[in-house]
């Protein structure tokens, strides 16, 4: 590609700006070539693709000039307040009548605008390495990256979870959801275009006091928090076992547009033999109160001291492999999987070898005395009255369905709906049981 | 081949100009033409607040820009009776001589270095590196490279920690050896062609490389035809302006003589840094050297900054507020490229009833001129070809480093 370097009427600042190592840098790696630059002495072709242009139209000369160039090149870039706005020299129209000084879009087209007396010369890297990659950029870019932000990534001690922050695009929906479900980790830091999304002083999330429901996960939409995805436990086990969640089930069911039959033969096809739909709930003893993972068992501890609660371990063999959707879970068990992991697998089995199978050994408690709330009222009823039903506390909005190991649902954008349709699979599954 | 006329472009210069060369029965014609439009920003000044006018005379150059703005403040500094301390004084003479460094730069390895010889590629990688580290040096205390705003009439308005100082000291310092490879690298490369000086008149402010301070009132100006004390009242009487047909930008003699001013100037007139009598004479007699001396300046330089740094290093700068409404200031400080005044008229409601800007490039415009019609005639008589005459030519206005951004922003105020 090769890119033209012109000056109008300006103080040429903006160009002088933008001379540096990473202009060079950014050419040398694009093999863009440098065909006219004034200022630097080159003029090798009078053919170009890509022009960037500074300072503004003042003089019949300037006029003719500007044509050419939108002419000759496929993109034409207006750098600095000059060539955007008409810069200082526009504020004399009424002095000088022969005179006006305008920008340059008010006589071409132009594709891009850097703004700024002088520009931040970042910002026409950025812009400039888009354009060499042939990415047409949208307005909404993040205005281009013109901030130097500080690139970091937060991890935690074991690197299961993670944070980069350079593909953060700060929409703010992890720190909704974080707020949501009381932890606090994840927040705004610096203000304005700075704005971030971090860990107080950026420390370790298990520093701070995460407590791994792995919802930022499921809810960021840039893939700049991840936890460590291990699709490849799932085929190199040699386990003939598994055991999976109902939600689960129900999840992969709605995200992957597929039957709950078809589900099962799936998972016979990665080599499982014996499929079991497993639900921790169908351990619980009556009158009691349950934690659904160690999410809600720290949750329930730290707004409850004296509560009498146990933690639901799922009681499943160490050889079998377990699918479930809550993070904490994953974390903790060796032989447990998310239902995105599973979901990476499943999406390489083409359609049409995916008939209707079924499961092996149903595992779930349909008990009507034992009630699944997130609700922490209701906890605290419990608290001061006596217990007449079990009650299992699951902390994640939309319950177990909608927990931190949920899989992408790429055949609705919207998050409420998925919900009702994931609640109207398992309940049609597990009413046919 | 009697007659002819050449229109030669000039690139590696900032702005757009031309040299257009006639020769019509053997006599010699070389004008000097600034293609760049005219930009009026003196008049822009005219009827605004005081304190907005460094920002708006800051945009006249993006290259030389903190000089602009220093002069602009210190003219309404002068005008309006405000006392600088010793601390902000100190930090824009820092800064304007981090410019002139960044300039010399830029000027010596892409602009002119090219003429003499071909670049290698580790010199250029070494002198983008040192211009960074110049520029990060200025964007501490500036805050940026082109139009920068950290001080108003009166006094820093942005905050420099003594931790960002020590950090500037030690980034310069480290760099000084680099900087001094590449000087001897261009002082082995260059080989001035000889062209005698048609007006070897040099003018420069003798308080070089000090801080620009006035004395009694009046800048004190060396010239090698003796003292001159400038202020607000007489200044026109010695520089004047023409504008000639052919150019956007004025031309200026002083003492209705051609003189020039820049680094070969200040070399020239305060010898601050010792040389010896063989390249005294080159820099005196000859207008190719001033490369030489931009060689020179920018090592000297370099030492200096860092040792100023020091003296200043701790210490925070004060505000101080006017002690008048309203009056005439001048300032007259050492810009990258030479002399720059600025003259500034504030009345009773504190805004600008005139402003008048003289620029290195308006100063030096008729020897540059002058300086090639010397030349062209005598690669003429030497019987050499249109294609030698047009090197040399586009060589010796290179030399000056002219700024056209800086030379159209003029018009006469009414």
């Amino acid at each position: 590609m090769r890119i033209a370097f012109i000056s109008l009427t300006g103080c040429e600042g903006c160009l002088y700006n933008v001379i540096n190592e990473d202009l060079f840098k950014l050419l040398r790696k694009y093999n863009a070539e440098l065909v006219d630059w004034r200022l630097l002495g080159i003029k090798k072709s009078d053919e170009y693709d890509v022009a960037v242009v500074e300072g503004s139209v003042v003089s019949d000369e300037n006029m003719k000039r500007l044509k050419l160039i939108r002419e000759k090149s496929n993109i034409l870039i207006a750098l600095g307040a000059c060539a955007t706005l008409g810069g200082v020299q526009a504020g004399l129209l009424d002095v000088n009548n022969k005179q006006r000084s305008t920008p340059l879009h008010q006589h071409v087209k132009v594709d891009y605008f850097i703004r700024g007396c002088p520009v931040k010369t970042n910002e026409f890297l950025n812009l400039l390495e888009l354009v060499l990659k042939g990415v047409k950029p949208s307005v909404y870019e993040r205005r281009l990256n013109l901030v130097e932000r500080p690139v970091f990534i937060i991890r935690d001690s074991e690197n299961f979870l993670q944070l980069d922050s350079s593909k953060c695009i700060v929409c703010g929906r992890c720190i909704e959801i974080c707020k949501t479900m009381n932890a606090n980790v994840l927040n705004y830091v610096n203000r304005g275009i700075s704005t971030l999304v971090s860990t107080p002083y950026q420390d370790p999330f298990d520093k701070v006091g995460c407590h791994y429901c792995g919802l930022c996960v499921a809810y960021c939409p840039a893939g700049a928090i991840t936890y460590r995805l291990e699709p490849d436990k799932l085929k190199r086990s040699g386990n003939t076992e598994i055991y999976i969640e109902p939600e689960a089930l129900a999840a992969l069911s709605e995200a992957e547009n597929l039957e709950i039959g078809q589900v099962f033969t799936a998972l016979r096809l990665l080599g499982f033999s014996k499929i079991i739909v497993y639900s921790s709930t169908i351990n619980v003893q009556p009158g009691r109160i349950y934690a659904k993972s160690p999410v809600e068992y720290q949750l329930l501890k730290r707004f409850f001291a004296n509560l009498n609660v146990e933690l639901l371990v799922p009681r499943v063999p160490s050889n079998a492999i377990y699918v479930t959707q809550c993070v904490a879970w994953r974390k903790q068990l060796r032989n447990a999987v998310t239902t995105r992991e599973l979901q990476l697998v499943i999406r390489n089995i083409p359609r049409e070898i995916l008939t209707e199978g079924r499961e092996d050994l149903v595992l779930v408690n349909l008990d009507p005395d034992v009630r699944v709330t997130s609700d922490l009222r209701e906890i605290e009823k419990a608290l001061h009255n006596e217990l007449d039903h079990t009650i299992i506390y699951s902390a994640c909005p939309g319950g177990c369905l909608m927990g931190g190991g949920q899989p992408i649902s790429f055949r609705d954008n919207l998050i409420h709906s998925t919900h009702e349709k994931r609640a109207e699979i398992l309940s049609k599954y597990l009413h046919s049981r | 081949m009697t007659s002819y006329r050449l229109e030669l472009e000039l690139d590696r210069v900032a702005g757009e100009s031309k040299v257009n060369v006639y020769l019509v029965n053997g006599e010699v014609r070389v004008e000097y033409a600034s293609q760049l439009s005219e930009r009026l920003l003196e008049r822009l000044v005219v009827g605004r607040e005081y304190r907005y006018a460094p920002y708006i005379v800051a945009r006249i150059c993006g290259v030389c820009s903190h000089a602009h703005f220093w002069a602009s403040n210190l003219a309404i500094e002068n005008a309006l009776g405000i006392e600088v301390d010793e601390v902000t004084a100190e930090l824009r003479d820092i800064c304007n001589k981090l410019q002139i460094i960044e300039n010399h730069l830029v000027h010596l390895i892409f602009l002119a270095l090219p003429d003499y010889c071909e670049l290698e590629p580790e010199v250029i990688t070494k002198a983008i590196k040192v211009r960074e580290i110049v520029k990060n040096a200025l964007n501490t205390i500036c805050g940026r490279l082109s139009s920068p705003q950290p001080y108003t009439p009166g006094g820093f308005i942005k905050e420099i920690s003594r931790l960002h100082i020590e950090k500037t000291i030690k980034s310069i310092e480290e760099s000084t050896p680099i900087v001094d490879e590449i000087i001897e690298y261009v002082l082995s490369r260059v080989n001035p062609p000889s062209v005698n000086d048609p007006s070897p008149i040099y003018l420069a402010l003798s308080s070089f490389p000090e801080k620009s301070v006035p004395i009694n009132g009046s800048y004190v100006l060396v010239s090698n035809e003796g003292y001159f004390n400038i202020n607000e009242e007489n200044y026109l009487n010695y520089f004047n302006e023409v504008k000639p047909s052919y150019s956007n930008s004025k031309a200026c003699v002083f003492n209705g003589k051609i003189f020039f001013v820049g680094a070969r100037a200040r070399l020239l007139a305060n010898k601050y840094v010792e040389l010896d009598s063989e390249l005294l004479e080159i820099l005196r007699s000859n207008p190719y050297s001033n490369i030489v001396a931009k060689a020179i300046e920018t090592r000297y330089l370099m030492r200096d900054i860092t040792y100023r740094l020091r003296s200043i290093c701790g210490r925070a700068p004060r505000r101080n507020t006017p002690s008048k409404k309203n009056g005439k200031g001048l300032s007259v400080i050492e810009a990258p490229r030479g002399l720059l005044i600025h003259y500034y008229e504030v009345d009773e409601n504190g805004k600008i009833k005139s402003a008048n800007i003289i620029t290195p490039t308006v100063m030096f415009a008729k020897h540059v001129e002058a300086a090639a019609e010397t030349l062209v005639r005598r690669l003429n008589n030497e019987g050499n070809e249109t294609s030698t005459l047009t090197k040399y030519v586009e060589m010796l206005v290179r030399s000056y480093d002219p700024c056209i951004p800086c030379a159209v922003h003029v018009v006469k105020v009414s």
